[in-house]
């Protein structure tokens, strides 16, 4: 075998391996979670409270999933455009710790709720970054991440999709998928 | 160096440039690689060390990808950028796995936008290469990224599952953006880098120039001083000479002085006259058949007694059977081995001086080997280099240490090459050189090859026979040099021959014409055929054209091969070149008389072949090759008188193991022999001393001793019994 054909041969197979470590974690990252089984209506019994005359979105989230950091800076660029027209509440569900809290609260507009896994039962969340908007009637009109990819930040269809209906330009309900770690175990 | 030497060589440096450029950049890389593999399993560790599910954690995967997908990115690239540096594939190999490793940061952090920085950022690493195509891969590595991502999944490259096209064309035009930007700072790259090589080739150029003029400037020197030396001592000891209180012992001491030194003085103007003819395509070969068992022994008998004065050993074997006849040129051959054999013996202090003869004669081409292998000083690589350079000796102090012009090797080298072979060297500092000369020996069908030959069996040269010759007849000498006229009718004279002279060809004419028409015409002319009036060959074409038969014999100071056929085309039977040689000039003339007159011969003829020559040799007796002249004649006979008186002594001296006496009488004998025409006594007397020298202080090895004392003793009765012989 040539010289050529022998670094052909090994480029060949190099890449062959790295593109199969690409393709799995690409899989990884694109394997959504749990979708919610959320309440058409605002939960009764819920502890997290609702914004008075404005549409409250309800961000629930694992306090040390670390695919819920693109969430939060998600939700950061919508309430940066949007703050004025919805409440928002980030409800953590699980273990006490991690750095997921204070992100939160430094998000201007976001009030941080500590609850527990009947309060994301209450809501039917299942998975880390899940989003619940309910208008000023307390009606369901978007269900699903704002993310484009486990822990993965940018623009995506979702968030424009919430955008949408938060402004009113869109009078559809919104569905999308979530990424991101399960609330509780076996979810 | 011309125009296209320079441009080749600026061609030369700039890819050298670039080439130690690329290994450095790989070298970089191949650390950069690495450091960027643990940065990126640091930044996963710290971004997303576990991943939840409920109260459960686990490693995250994306610590796994960075350490295993890492690895398998960078390791290879870093292995064959540290091994294979500098090669084509091997800054492809890097600039993929540089841009893969992005593209593999940008996801452990979460696709962050300032993380695409790293993929221009990488960019501008790959430019060090100064390779535009290394910009193109890793540009074809993030452009098949995006297409294939924006294909399969378009949300992880777009956000969107329907980005419209001219987000690509977005993306594509900022990476090639910045590609044209480092290709066209490549390309002026490139041509900064060969207008600093074409600077460094002209300085190079300038300095090779200075060091050939320096090397040539260092010749002449070495030439001045080469040919100022024995020209000094030529003219300083002709003035002697004229003194008349002079004795005739001191008179024959300066008289040797001025043969000594004129001889050198020619060697030096041949081997300037030699590479001269060379460089100018001038040089002749001969291709007549010859036997290369003569040229070998002429060569031995020469330089034997030079290794015996240096207390040498020194030897010639024959390793295979050897042709009787080759087609060479047995002038140039001998020039060839002279210098070598010369040349081992000047750079050897002690040991041996061997000449080794073989030959191979299967083949289309057969050759024949003479390797000349000594225990001398040994070349270094560098010397061997250099040493067959014109103008160069292996090191500059050895044309001091040693003298010579510097030009031997190269006229041997040149030779051999006209003699269809080469020379080649092997050799180690300290422990010797071994140089070996391959020949063309022409075609051997049929040729007899001589085996199982030794050295005393090969034939002893022409003029080293022990023969007196005696001239009878007439011989016209047509020179118009004094000098030269003096010195041939002398040598004639002396031989018995009637010389008269003539001037110049005209005279030459009348003369030859005259005393053929008187009856009494010369037996041979001795024509110089550089005369003014009418020069030899004018003169000898007038007299063939009368219908003159008898021999005609050219005399030229030129020594080419053509020079030969333009006498012989002219009408001379033979050809002799100056300096003459007293006994080839004594020979030749004999010759020619006795073909004219029958009397001329009073010495046996020359037969041209080895073997014809070796029975001539009587094995009984040794003539000294001073014998024959009237003027050494005495004191020869007195020294050989005395050899009886010495061999006793010598004798003596081992029979009652007198360690000094016996080394004094046997470096007497060696000193004094090879002055009289005995080197072959010389020869054996140093072994003696050898012997003695090499045995531990104070004793003397009286078995080892006799037979060296007995092949001494022999030949001191034989050169007694020559020269008894002689002088009847």
């Amino acid at each position: 075998m040539g010289r050529i054909a022998r670094w052909s041969a090994g480029g060949i197979v190099w890449a062959a391996f790295v593109g199969a470590g690409f393709w799995m974690l690409l899989g990884y990252a694109g394997a959504a979670g749990r979708a919610a089984n959320a309440p058409t209506r605002w939960p009764a019994g819920a502890i997290t409270t609702r914004g008075s005359e404005r549409g409250t979105l309800v961000m629930v989230v694992h306090p040390h999933c670390p695919c819920s950091r693109a969430s939060l800076a998600e939700l950061e660029r919508l309430l940066a455009r949007n703050g004025d027209l919805t409440a928002a509440r980030v409800v953590f569900v699980g273990p006490v710790g991690g750095d997921l809290h204070a992100i939160a609260e430094r998000i201007p507009g976001v009030t941080s709720v500590a609850g527990d896994a009947a309060e994301a039962a209450r809501f039917g969340a299942f998975t880390s970054g899940q989003v619940l908007y309910y208008d000023a009637d307390g009606v369901l009109r978007f269900s699903g991440g704002i993310t484009s990819a486990r822990g993965h930040e940018g623009d995506n269809s979702a968030r424009d999709l919430l955008e949408n209906i938060i402004r009113g330009s869109s009078t559809g309900d919104g569905r999308a998928r979530v990424y991101g770690c399960p609330l509780t175990t076996g979810a | 160096m011309e125009r296209g030497g320079i441009d080749l060589r600026t061609a030369e440096l700039a890819r050298q440039q670039q080439s130690e450029n690329h290994g450095r950049t790989d070298r970089l890389f191949s650390r950069l690689l690495v450091v960027e593999w643990i940065a990126g399993v640091a930044v996963a560790l710290w971004i997303a060390p576990r991943t939840w599910s409920g109260l459960d954690s686990r490693v995250h995967p994306h610590v796994w990808a960075a350490i295993l997908l890492g690895a398998l990115i960078v390791l290879p690239a870093a292995f064959v950028a540290r091994a294979l540096p500098g090669r084509i594939p091997t800054r492809h190999a890097v600039a993929i796995a540089q841009m893969a490793m992005g593209s593999l940061l940008i996801h452990l952090t979460g696709g962050r936008i300032e993380t695409h920085f790293y993929i221009f950022g990488s960019l501008a690493f790959l430019f060090l290469y100064k390779d535009w195509q290394v910009l193109v891969t890793a540009t074809i590595i993030v452009a098949g990224d995006h297409l294939l991502r924006g294909w399969l999944v378009p949300e992880s490259v777009y956000g969107v599952a329907n980005a419209p096209i001219w987000r690509s064309f977005e993306h594509a035009f900022w990476v090639v953006f910045e590609d044209a930007v480092l290709i066209y700072a490549c390309v002026l790259g490139q041509r900064d880098v060969r207008h600093i090589a074409e600077r460094h080739a002209l300085l190079e150029n300038r300095h090779a120039v200075e060091a050939a003029s320096e090397a040539k400037s260092q010749f002449l020197a070495n030439m001045s001083h080469e040919i100022r030396t024995p020209m000094t001592a030529v003219q300083g000891y002709a003035d002697l000479l004229l003194d008349p209180a002079l004795t005739s012992s001191d008179r024959l001491n300066y008289v040797q002085v001025i043969r000594r030194n004129s001889e050198h003085l020619l060697n030096i103007i041949n081997d300037i006259l030699d590479l001269s003819k060379i460089e100018a395509n001038k040089m002749e070969i001969e291709a007549i058949a010859c036997s290369p068992c003569s040229v070998v022994v002429d060569v031995a008998s020469l330089m034997r007694v030079r290794a015996v004065e240096k207390r040498l050993g020194f030897d010639v074997r024959y390793l295979t059977p050897v042709p009787e006849v080759i087609t060479s040129d047995p002038t140039r051959l001998r020039q060839v081995l002279m210098n070598l054999v010369g040349n081992a013996i000047k750079f050897t202090k002690r040991g041996q001086v061997s000449l080794l003869v073989r030959c191979d004669p299967t083949g289309p081409e057969p050759r024949l080997t003479f390797e000349v292998a000594d225990t001398g000083l040994g070349i270094s690589k560098e010397g061997i280099r250099k040493i067959f350079q014109p103008f160069t000796q292996a090191d500059s102090s050895t044309t001091r240490k040693f003298g010579g012009t510097g030009l031997g090797l190269t006229i041997c080298q040149r030779l051999a090459s006209l003699l269809g072979g080469r020379i080649t060297v092997e050799s180690l500092e300290g422990r010797g050189s071994s140089f070996t000369l391959a020949i063309a020996t022409g075609a051997l069908t049929g040729v007899r090859m001589i085996d199982g030959l030794e050295e005393a069996e090969m034939p002893t040269p022409a003029f080293v026979l022990p023969q007196i010759v005696h001239l009878d007849g007439k011989v016209l000498l047509a020179e118009d040099g004094y000098d030269n006229q003096v010195l041939i009718s002398t040598h004639l004279r002396k031989a018995g021959a009637t010389v008269e002279i003539a001037e110049n060809g005209r005279i030459a004419v009348d003369m030859a014409t005259a005393a053929f028409d008187a009856g009494a015409p010369f037996d041979v002319i001795l024509m110089d055929m550089q005369m003014p009036e009418l020069d030899g060959y004018g003169a000898t074409a007038r007299l063939r054209s009368r219908g003159y038969a008898r021999p005609i014999i050219a005399l030229t100071a030129h020594a080419m091969a053509g020079d030969r056929d333009r006498c012989i085309q002219a009408g001379c039977d033979d050809y002799l070149s100056k300096p003459v040689q007293r006994p080839v000039l004594i020979d030749t003339v004999r010759r020619y008389m006795s073909k004219v007159s029958g009397h001329g011969a009073s010495a046996p003829a020359h037969s041209a072949t080895p073997q014809s020559i070796f029975h001539q040799v009587a094995a009984e007796e040794l003539a000294s090759e001073l014998a024959g002249d009237e003027d050494m004649a005495e004191i020869l006979a007195s020294f050989v008188g005395e050899l009886p008186a010495r061999v006793s002594k010598l004798r003596a001296s081992l029979d009652g193991g007198d360690r000094d006496a016996l080394r004094r009488l046997a470096h007497q004998l060696k000193g004094a022999a090879g002055g009289y025409g005995f080197p072959r006594i010389t020869e054996a007397a140093g072994k003696v001393e050898a012997a003695i020298d090499a045995s531990p202080d104070n004793t003397l090895d009286i078995t080892a001793l006799r037979p060296l004392v007995d092949a001494l003793a022999s030949l001191c009765s034989r050169a007694t019994a020559g020269n008894r012989k002689a002088a009847a």
